[in-house]
This record gives structure tokens, sequence and C-alpha cells, in this order.
């Protein structure tokens, strides 16, 4: 365990040759910082920051785990019609959310102004400024897993602050907190799990919150309460697509589907505790 | 690249008051599913007990039976009989938990699975660790908590009733169904 990603680290493994595993963990800590060295928001030398400060200029070269990252955030947004969206950075940095590095630039710009050309590189139609903090996370703990199964091991777990994905036979119980404890809620073999929730329900939590949402429709933070859970094959899915089913509610179950996930709903108001699941 | 997770959650509660909810975790057609994946038939095949068969079934399986109506179906892959299922209910505590469970055609216990649970405390029966205890169990096991299958703490109302219920189905399968 050790903090990586403005949030701890936990990898574990196990499998039928010590030294490999060993070599494995060691890949898999080293995937995520190097998730972490080209896509994080707040450091001046990341290829983010690099990108948002000169793409809109000419297009640049990215690394391929950058633009892998960049077509599923694209592809989401596409598919989400704009609930998920890498180019609200703007917005939060105005409203606090987010430390300002650079001069933002002017809000207007949306996802469809991101252009990705075949040979890689990357280029902003208008100025814009991304944010890869709802997909990096799970990006990096999937590239941790991929370390981790390449390495032989037969077991497998990776969490980034409530970003985990496993592989393995013995089922991992995935717990709710509530103010009276954790409650337990899925059993998960293989496959991965990322939960949002909103800010002002701390104690009614499922997991552990990648703290706000925010609402590219309301140009604010998601004002619901409780919050949302998705399990999907891969960690980035599940990852981005917790913000679409917090701003969607069930009503995004057939775009889920589609992805092969699933979600469970944990809403409170007054008198009543909501569960719905997918 | 998959996707495994099983909600240990109900599909859709609302939990007013606070401890006391009605859970349905899935349909008798899920639970079809869940048990017999291959199985693309399920002949129903009700079983009404005489009293005698009644007598009998609770005297081998040491569990009195709570009706002479068995819901069982004949679960069937492309034309072959793979096993038997069952529609089956025990009280938790103060109320009835309904489960289906699977015997193979061999007369083991294939897998069971919790479809409503009533009671507030106890619903870690539902664990996979604990109900896969009773896999390959036959009406010969002993089937007593603390000796072939383990008590979950909290739950052990629960879990005597329905060890005592799989016991049941087991023996009623010996005795009716071969």
């Amino acid at each position: 365990m050790r903090p990586a990603m403005g949030t701890l680290l936990h990898v574990s493994a196990a499998g039928p040759d010590a030294a490999a595993t060993e070599t494995a963990l060691d890949d898999a800590v080293a995937s995520v910082d190097r998730v972490e060295r080209l896509m994080s928001f707040h450091a001046q030398d990341s290829e983010l920051t690099r990108l948002n400060r000169a793409a809109a200029s000419a297009p640049q070269r990215v690394d391929p785990w950058t633009f892998a990252v960049l077509r599923r955030a694209r592809r989401m947004a596409a598919l989400s019609d704009g609930l998920f969206d890498i180019t609200v950075a703007p917005l939060l940095v105005r409203q606090g959310l987010l430390p300002q590095s650079m001069d933002a630039p002017p809000d207007g710009g949306n996802w469809r102004d991101l252009t990705l050309l075949p040979d890689g590189r990357v280029f902003f139609e208008r100025p814009l400024m991304l944010d890869l903090g709802g997909v990096a996370k799970g990006f990096a703990v999937d590239q941790a897993i991929h370390a981790l199964r390449r390495g032989g091991c037969t077991e497998a777990s990776v969490n980034a602050g409530g970003d985990l994905r496993r592989f393995g036979t013995r089922p991992h119980v995935i717990h709710l907190r509530r103010r009276t404890g954790l409650v337990p809620v899925a059993e998960l073999r293989c496959g991965a799990v990322a939960t949002s929730g909103g800010q002002d329900q701390d104690h009614e939590r499922v997991a552990q919150p990648l703290g706000c949402i925010f609402d590219p429709r309301q140009r604010r933070a998601w004002a619901g309460t409780g919050s949302v859970m998705v399990a999907a094959p891969s960690c980035v899915i599940a990852d981005a697509l917790t913000k679409v089913a917090a701003l969607a509610g069930p009503a995004c179950k057939p775009l889920l589907a589609r992805f092969g996930a699933r979600a469970l709903w944990h809403t409170v108001d007054i008198a009543n505790i909501y569960i719905e699941c997918s | 690249m998959s996707l495994d997770i099983r909600w240990l959650v109900p599909v859709a509660i609302v939990a007013a008051a606070p401890q006391c909810y009605a859970a349905k975790y899935m349909s008798e057609e899920q639970a079809r599913m869940l048990i017999f994946a291959q199985a693309d038939e399920f002949l129903a095949a009700p079983v009404q007990l005489t009293p005698e068969q009644m007598q009998q079934i609770d005297k081998l399986s040491g569990v009195a039976g709570r009706s002479p109506n068995q819901q069982v179906w004949r679960a069937m892959s492309k034309g072959v009989f793979v096993g038997w299922f069952f529609i089956d209910q025990v009280i938790g505590k103060h109320e009835l938990i309904t489960y289906a469970a699977g015997i193979n055609a061999d007369g083991t216990l294939r897998q069971f699975q919790i479809i409503e649970y009533l009671e507030a405390y106890g619903s870690q029966v539902r664990y996979t660790k604990w109900r896969d205890q009773f896999v390959g169990k036959t009406a010969a096991s002993p089937l007593q908590i603390d000796v072939d299958i383990g008590n979950i703490s909290g739950a052990t109302l629960s879990c005597r009733h329905l060890t005592d219920g799989i016991k049941r189905l087991l023996v009623l399968q010996q005795s009716v169904l071969r």
C-alpha cells in the first residue's frame, strides 16, 4: 500500500512463482506511476498539462496510453450525449473545484472540440482544458491488473481509493459505508467496481466516493444525494460510467448494458433508503 | 475481460423504518438459470405426498414437513434429464424464507439460492461461501450446523432452518423422485 494519484493505492497478488509475482507487483505499481506522470492535471510537467497548453495551436503527439484514455473518454461522451465530458475543467477551476494551474480558457468548448487524429495526434478545435480525473485512475488500475496478469499471477486485486479491479476465483465482498458501519453489498470475483457519491452524503456512501461529480448540463456540481456503484469488465469503463449513472439515474441502464456494466444506485431522503440494481 | 459480480442486496428495495424490509433477491426464473445454467427446459412435476410418505420423510430427515405439496420441476438440457429443481420455504426466525434448490440426477445437491428473505437480520445466508458448503451433499450427509455446515453468528436460526430444508429435499428426492 502507498500513496498514488491523490489517494491510496493498494495492490495484492498471488501466483505460483513468488519471484515472478514480486516482479509483477513492481510492474503494476510502475504502471500506475506512469499513468500519473502522463495524465495528472495538477503536475506542471505531465503530458496532459502540455496538451492543455499547446493542443489548440497545433496537433500534439501523445503517448499511446494517453491516446487510449482520450479515445475512451470521447466515446463515452458521445454515447452519453455529453453527460460524461472531460472538457468541463474550466468551470471546475472557476468554481474552485480544481486548482488554477494555467489560465483557464473561456468555457463553451465541449468534447466535440476534441479531435483525435488517426496518426495518434491530438488537436483542440478551440482552446480546451481537459481533466482526466474521471477516467485516468480507472485506466491506471486496468494497466496494473494487466501487468499482474502478464506476470503470471492467478489471483490479484488493485484498489486506488475505491476504483477497484480484481481477477481470480475467490469472491471479494464489496462494502457499503453507512453510519452504522460497513454493509456488504456485492461479491466480486472478476471485474471492476467504481463508486461516486454526492458531496453532502458523506455518511451514506458506497465504498469510497471519488470526490464530486460535475453535471455538464447544470454547469455545477451534482446536487443528488446518495451514491452509485458501477461494476464493469474494465475499471476505466466503471470509472467513467459512475458519473453517467449518478447523473442519469436508472434511466441509463441500456447504456450500461452496452458496456456489459451493472450499477447499484443507493439514494437517501428524509424517511427512506432506496436501492436499485441493474 | 469479464465481469463476475453478484449483488448481496435486493435488486430493488425501499426501506422505511430503521431495519425492517422485505427483500426479493431474484425471480424463480433467475434462480433456475443460476442453478441449472445449461438447462433449456423445466418440466413441472409437482409432488403431493401421501401421509405415509410425509411420515417417512419426516423420520428419515429428522425435519417435520410443512406441507404435503412440493413444487418440483425436471430440468432438461437438449432433451436429457439433468436434475430436479425445487422451490421451497422454511421459517427464518419469524418469517418465511423462499429458496430454490437443484439436485443433480445422482442425488447430490447442485446449489441453492435465496429468492426472498423477509427478516431484518441474517441474510448472510446468501453468501456464496456459506451456500457452497452444501454442494455435493446427499441425503446421507449429516447436514448439521457445526458438524458439516458452518454457522453464521447472527444468522443462526436461518442457517439451521435452511440446512434442515435442504436435508428434507434431499431425502424427499431419494424417497419419491427416483
